[in-house]
């Protein structure tokens, strides 16, 4: 029996410049269940970061209604839409949005400090997630003393820190080389194993391939939606 | 993030750019120092005026003739309007001003001689002009009634006089030279000089002061009128009352009318402090336009500041920050800077006030309250000109501070 995670109906987002209006998205309807792997594709304007921020409660639709956990939440305020991005919520983005003046650590650490979590909490929390994305050592350096594939690592680490319901990651590996991709892949698909939804963007069909669906889009509407055949696993047996 | 938490990483955003940071609290730190400055040389010589002022008496009134100009001889008061004052019930003491013209003594070296400045008093003197007696014994009653021919001496007198000041000096005789001749007294007390200090720098400009019994005095000087009383009341509550009685009492026994002036010194020194504080506050006020425009760089340079970090605020806040958190995490930075500027400017008043009031002679005075209104002052300014920045920063639109480049 599938539960299910989220479900957008009849989204739309407008963005108006003076005079011309932008349709980036057209009657979204889409369900993702818990446990799914979801990739989303299209050309370049497509909408799709559109969409990844209002499914990351970053942004809001212009109309819709967008069912989080069973929650319409796109009738909610700023601070509960922050409490949800908070605290069911990690978003790991392509320029990985590190705050540059903290150490790997402290910027995991981060989230749960607007979580209210106390020092030692924080601090075994953020190491336990660092060592889920492989990085133990080198914690205690700055994101511009890091690699990008590590920096990324450390980007989701701090995306899984308060156990979200959900990671979405907008072109995770937009910025990275094809060993760090593989690593990046390799993180998500065990964490997707252990449980976490996953939706993610990406340009690159073989990345495409790890999960276990893809959606695709083309100018604001989804013009297919199916399982990814012939899914390549890491370390071996299918699921 | 609890306060301690916000308070250290705004200390620590502050202090990542030293320049720009201490660029910033400049405005602060000469506004807040500039008001420590007046406001503690203002404590300072109100409160030596109040010494000064509390030495010469407390609580005396001071009765004398109006200065205008239709005064008739029946006016002027005599030592028949000592008994007078003395019968006045509530009255407790009373002291005629008298002064003695043109005397000199002779000094250590009997060819030489120096002005002095000769009192006649009551023993009253002892209870209004509170002197410091440091040997031997002050003008008695009786001395008075029988007019003898002692003196009460001052310390720097002494010294003048015999080269030295201690015990061994009572009993000795002092020479006072008029136009009748030469009176010789018997030093019979020495009082300490309360402006010793202050004359020193004049050094002999000052003449001396000697005291003898009044009665002995209006013989010396063939002069009986005297040119004021001093009055000590029973009870300082009920001055205004007494003040009444006694020009009343005055009035009847000369038979005249709105001749005589009562002044009390409280009086003076609060006009003195009225003065005083209206020109702190003037200045002050000055002080405080400094302090807005310090406010206004603070807000200035805390508006680049969220702009600067815009996608800084995105992040924290696609990270779950909610916007009362960035809205305290700039108000904190805000605050920060102006405090730390005010007890920068309060510092460096206070050495300012302590250089510029070594100057002009005035010790200053640092008084609790004013440096807690002057920190209350630098963290009002900080939240004052820090809100707007903060708001700012809270209601930006995470996406659109994401992508701000
Ligand atoms: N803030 C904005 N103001 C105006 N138009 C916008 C804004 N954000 C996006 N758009 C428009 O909405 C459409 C969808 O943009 P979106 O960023 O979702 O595309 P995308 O699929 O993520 O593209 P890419 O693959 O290049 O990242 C585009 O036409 C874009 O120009
Ligand atoms: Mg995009």
């Amino acid at each position: 029996m599938m539960e299910e995670l989220l479900r957008l109906e009849n989204i739309c987002k407008n963005y108006s410049q003076g005079e011309i209006s932008v349709s980036a998205l057209k009657n979204i309807n889409l369900t993702v269940n818990k446990g799914e792997f979801v990739s989303i594709m299209g050309t370049s304007g497509s909408g799709k970061s559109t969409m990844m921020n209002i499914l990351g409660c970053l942004d809001l639709p212009t109309s819709g209604n967008y069912f989080l956990d069973g929650d319409n939440v796109s009738s909610y305020s700023d601070d509960m839409l922050a409490e949800i991005r908070n605290k069911k919520i990690g978003f790991v983005f392509q320029s990985f949005n590190l705050l540059p003046k903290l150490t790997a650590l402290e910027n995991v650490e981060l989230p749960m400090a607007y979580a209210g979590a106390s020092l030692s909490e924080r601090h075994k929390k953020a190491m336990a997630a660092l060592s889920k994305v492989s990085l133990k050592e080198r914690v205690k350096h700055k994101p511009n003393e890091l690699s990008g594939g590590q920096r990324q690592r450390v980007a989701i680490a701090r995306a899984l820190v308060n156990n979200p319901s959900i990671i979405f990651a907008d072109e995770p590996t937009g910025n990275l080389d094809s060993k760090s991709t593989f690593e990046i892949m390799e993180i998500f698909q065990k964490l997707n194993d252990e449980g976490t939804t996953i939706i993610m963007v990406t340009h690159e069909p073989d990345v495409a391939q790890y999960t276990k669906r893809i959606v695709l889009f083309k100018d604001g509407e989804i013009i297919d939606d199916s399982p990814v055949k012939d899914r390549i696993i890491f370390g071996g047996e299918p699921r | 993030m609890n306060i301690k938490e916000c308070f250290k990483s705004a200390l620590k955003n502050t202090f990542s750019n030293k320049m720009r940071t201490f660029l910033t609290m400049l405005g602060i730190i000469i506004g807040i120092s500039s008001v420590i400055l007046i406001v503690s040389i203002g404590n300072g010589s109100q409160s030596q005026i109040e010494e000064e002022f509390e030495s010469i008496s407390t609580g005396a009134l001071t009765i004398s003739l109006s200065t205008s100009d239709d005064i008739e001889s029946r006016d002027i008061l005599y030592m028949e309007d000592y008994d007078l004052l003395k019968s006045i019930e509530g009255v407790s003491y009373v002291l005629p001003e008298y002064n003695g013209k043109s005397t000199d003594i002779k000094l250590l070296d009997p060819k030489e001689t120096k002005s002095a400045n000769v009192s006649g008093v009551t023993s009253d003197a002892y209870y209004i002009n509170k002197p410091n007696l440091l040997y031997g014994k002050y003008i008695s009653e009786r001395d008075v009634d029988m007019e003898t021919k002692v003196a009460v001496i001052q310390d720097t007198t002494a010294l003048n006089v015999f080269g030295r000041c201690d015990e061994s000096v009572i009993g000795e005789k002092i020479s006072l030279k008029t136009w009748k001749g030469t009176t010789k007294f018997t030093v019979i007390g020495i009082t300490e000089n309360k402006n010793a200090e202050s004359q020193m720098q004049y050094s002999s400009e000052y003449p001396e002061e000697i005291e003898i019994p009044i009665s002995t005095a209006i013989n010396l000087y063939n002069t009986d009128f005297i040119l004021s009383f001093k009055v000590l009341l029973d009870d300082l509550g009920n001055t205004e009352q007494m003040k009444y009685v006694i020009t009343n009492t005055l009035e009847n026994a000369h038979g005249n009318k709105d001749k005589y002036v009562i002044s009390d010194t409280s009086a003076v020194v609060d006009s003195i402090n009225e003065i005083l504080s209206y020109v702190t506050l003037f200045i002050s006020f000055v002080a405080g336009i400094s302090l807005f425009v310090g406010g206004i760089g603070v807000m200035n340079i805390m508006m680049v500041t969220v702009t600067e970090r815009t996608r800084e605020i995105g992040i924290r806040k696609s990270i779950g920050a909610k916007n009362k958190d960035i809205r305290t995490q700039f108000l904190t930075e805000a605050v920060i800077l102006t405090g730390i500027g005010g007890v920068a400017g309060l510092i460096l008043g206070y050495f300012g006030a302590l250089i510029v009031g070594g100057i002009i002679g005035i010790p200053p005075l640092m008084k609790w309250n004013v440096v807690l209104i002057a920190v209350s002052i630098s963290v009002g300014i900080g939240i004052i000109f820090g809100v707007t920045p903060a708001n700012k920063a809270a209601k930006l639109n995470p996406i659109e501070a994401l992508r701000y480049e």
